[in-house]
């Protein structure tokens, strides 16, 4: 494929947090239309390099490279890296209170977009859309975000945001855990439905479950700060099978 | 200021006018002793712990003197409109200029807003039997000093069994010298009413001393709007008092925004069976401002409910020091009083302090009080920003949510301009 179909370039990622390196040389490529997933054991660094390529303030980024769609995303903070295209649905969602649904999709929509009239016309009906795709009630549109959402509840915000704002690469940060059958097919047909030829998504997920729904091309294995496997989806059912301590053993030979 | 006080001692406090009724002199004249009387407030309580009184002391008293009491005949009426969505609306200011306009609907239900003067000469059977009433001269040494030489001042009187649909709208200014105001309230039974006393405008580094006293007869249900917005050259000092009675729902809420050196002493007390007074502030401070907030919830009578919020964000050098006090008496049964204040600062170098004093002298309670400080979240922050929303549109983003629920207890009429002012005060 073409260098211009390249649209997360990671070179040689090394992630601190207070003072201890938890992302140690990372290096992964993620073309337009792929769906990668990164799968570890808990401590295993994943979620610290979602956090990291977010911008997220406790996350030092030490050394190394990142390109998103050519742009250098560490000259950028967290919402630069947003209008660039960057998306992190987060692991634990923060409420806001006092702070509507509406108004907060619609300054962030207002951020990517502008606040021309014709852009604010059609945010009603796109978060109309968005409600139903993900199969939420509209009278979330009035509650204040994330407070008193159940677990359910935030994933699916998040995953109706990731639908609102099409961003070229989504990183979704262990968006399965937590959640029952019913709520996980929801989130992956919305995860599904975001996903196009022209975008990517990295799943990080500790466990298989949610490759069930959102199908991978490509699954990569963390450990200890690395990515110490990469492979097709049949990876993803061997782990599930043998555990990480497969991995761990074979490792150690 | 021994010096001072020997001085206004010697100064002869004669009646405001040669018809000034004997009732109203000799209050004002005990007030005026009183005030001579009683040294400055002692810092070690806890009401002037975190503020100077000194700063409260009028520079020159002779000039207040001179001023003050203005007499019907010493002040004028400026034409006033109604606005939109009002059924009164009283200006003051301190060159004793009163603007007063109230809806033909008010008028034909008997309601008086009228100066405080006035209202001596036309409404005696209602100032002499509740002026000083619930905030006399032995209150403390500055409200004596109100008492006696109150200039403006107004008094508004909702009959009984009246119910106004829109708020009255009443607003103070002051000017570069010492301005002494005084608004007397009193609600009939079973009336209803909605006011909003603000503090606003004038020019000049002045000092205001006002004092509100709130009557509130059985049954009525009062919204109680408060909103401090004076320029940041101004100095006030409010003690505000409600006596309030039987089944009684008074609704509170403060905006304090405005101001240099802002001192605010409200307080409540819910003195008939099954009273409910509830309070709802929310204050934003930054550059040099200082805030000193006290509120009382007082309930002398059985079965009766309190309930307060105090929403504080601090940002600059500023500096909010607040004491909620809750006092149960001893034969107050079943009660209920809760109180909370939640503290934000905004910058390393604002400061608060939260002091909640509960004294209940009864076991058949339930009563509760919280208090939190801290700074914004950078986690929360950092979730705003990584939805495209720049970061200090996500700190104001999160401080007007921090507000939204005091917002939302404000009256109709004053909901958008408040959450604009708060914004454009986030810009700063």
């Amino acid at each position: 494929m073409a260098g211009n179909d390249v649209l997360l370039s990671i070179k040689d990622l090394h992630v601190t947090v207070e003072g201890i390196e938890v992302v140690k040389g990372v290096s992964l490529e993620m073309k337009k239309g792929e769906k990668h997933a990164i799968m570890g054991p808990n401590g295993s660094g994943k979620s610290s390099m979602a956090n990291a390529l977010s911008g997220h303030p406790a996350y030092e980024i030490t050394s190394g490279e990142v390109l998103l769609d050519g742009e250098n995303l560490l000259e950028m903070d967290a919402s630069e890296r947003s209008i660039a295209g960057l998306f992190l649905a987060f692991q634990y969602p923060l409420a806001v209170p006092g702070v509507t649904v509406t108004n907060f999709l619609r300054s962030a929509i207002k951020a990517h977009r502008g606040d021309d009239p014709s852009v604010l016309r059609s945010f009603r009906k796109e978060m109309k859309e968005a409600f139903k795709l993900l199969e939420m009630d509209e009278v979330f549109a009035s509650r204040y975000v994330n407070d008193g959402f159940s677990g359910g509840e935030k994933k699916r915000f998040e995953i109706l945001q990731l639908a609102m704002l099409q961003p070229k690469v989504a990183i979704l940060d262990e968006t399965d855990s937590g959640l029952d059958i019913d709520a996980l097919k929801v989130v992956s047909k919305g995860v599904n439905a975001a996903h196009t030829d022209d975008n990517a998504v990295l799943l990080v997920t500790h466990y298989q479950r949610i490759l069930n729904y959102v199908s991978p091309d490509h699954v990569h294995v963390m450990m200890n700060g690395n990515l110490v496997r990469s492979g097709g989806p049949e990876l993803a059912h061997q782990l599930e099978e043998k555990g990480y301590d497969w991995i761990k053993a074979e490792l150690v030979a | 200021m021994i010096e001072q006080d020997t001085k206004s001692q010697a100064l002869e406090f004669r009646p405001a006018t040669e018809d000034e009724p004997e009732w109203l002199y000799t209050l004002r004249k005990q007030a005026w002793e009183r005030y001579n009387e009683m040294p400055l407030p002692d810092r070690v309580q806890h009401l002037w712990k975190y503020t100077a009184p000194e700063q409260f002391e009028p520079e020159l008293v002779e000039e207040v003197m001179k001023a003050v009491p203005v007499r019907p005949n010493g002040h004028s009426r400026t034409e006033q409109m109604l606005p939109e969505g009002h059924d009164g609306i009283g200006v003051e200011t301190s060159d004793n200029k009163f603007g007063i306009a109230l809806s033909d609907n008010a008028t034909e239900k008997g309601v008086t807003l009228i100066s405080l003067a006035e209202a001596a000469e036309q409404k005696p059977e209602l100032v002499e039997k509740h002026l000083g009433s619930v905030i006399g001269s032995d209150y403390g040494k500055f409200e004596a000093l109100n008492l006696a030489l109150w200039q403006g001042g107004l008094l508004l009187h909702v009959p009984a069994h009246t119910t106004l649909e829109q708020p009255i709208h009443l607003k103070r200014t002051p000017g570069s010298g010492t301005t002494i105001t005084r608004l007397l309230l009193v609600v009939g039974e079973n009336a209803e009413v909605s006011i909003i006393d603000e503090y606003a405008g004038g020019d000049g580094d002045g000092l205001m001393h006002a004092v509100v006293e709130g009557i509130v007869d059985n049954s009525a249900r009062v919204a109680l709007t408060s909103m401090f917005n004076l320029p940041e050259s101004q100095r006030l000092n409010l003690t505000h008092r409600n006596r309030i009675g039987e089944n009684v729902t008074l609704t509170s809420s403060a905006v304090a925004l405005g101001g240099s050196v802002t001192k605010v002493n409200w307080s409540t007390q819910l003195a008939g069976r099954g009273a409910n007074s509830h309070w709802n502030g929310l204050l934003l401070g930054n550059g040099k401002q200082h805030f000193d907030h006290f509120t009382g919830h007082h309930h002398s009578a059985s079965e009766t409910y309190s309930n307060l919020e105090f929403k504080v964000a601090a940002g600059g050098k500023a500096v909010s020091a607040y004491t909620g006090r809750i006092n149960i008496d001893k034969d107050a049964f079943f009660c209920e009083a809760y109180q909370e204040n939640r503290n934000l600062l905004l910058s390393d170098k604002a400061k608060v302090e939260s002091i909640p004093e509960l004294e209940i002298i009864n076991d058949e309670v339930k009563c509760s009080h919280g208090v939190t400080v801290g700074a914004l979240e950078d986690e929360q922050i950092f979730y705003l920003m990584a939805r495209g929303i720049t970061r200090d549109e996500a700190m104001r983003i999160i401080l007007t949510g921090f507000f939204e629920k005091s917002l939302e207890t404000l009256p109709q009429v004053l909901r958008e301009t408040t959450r604009n002012q708060l914004l454009a005060k986030l810009e700063v």
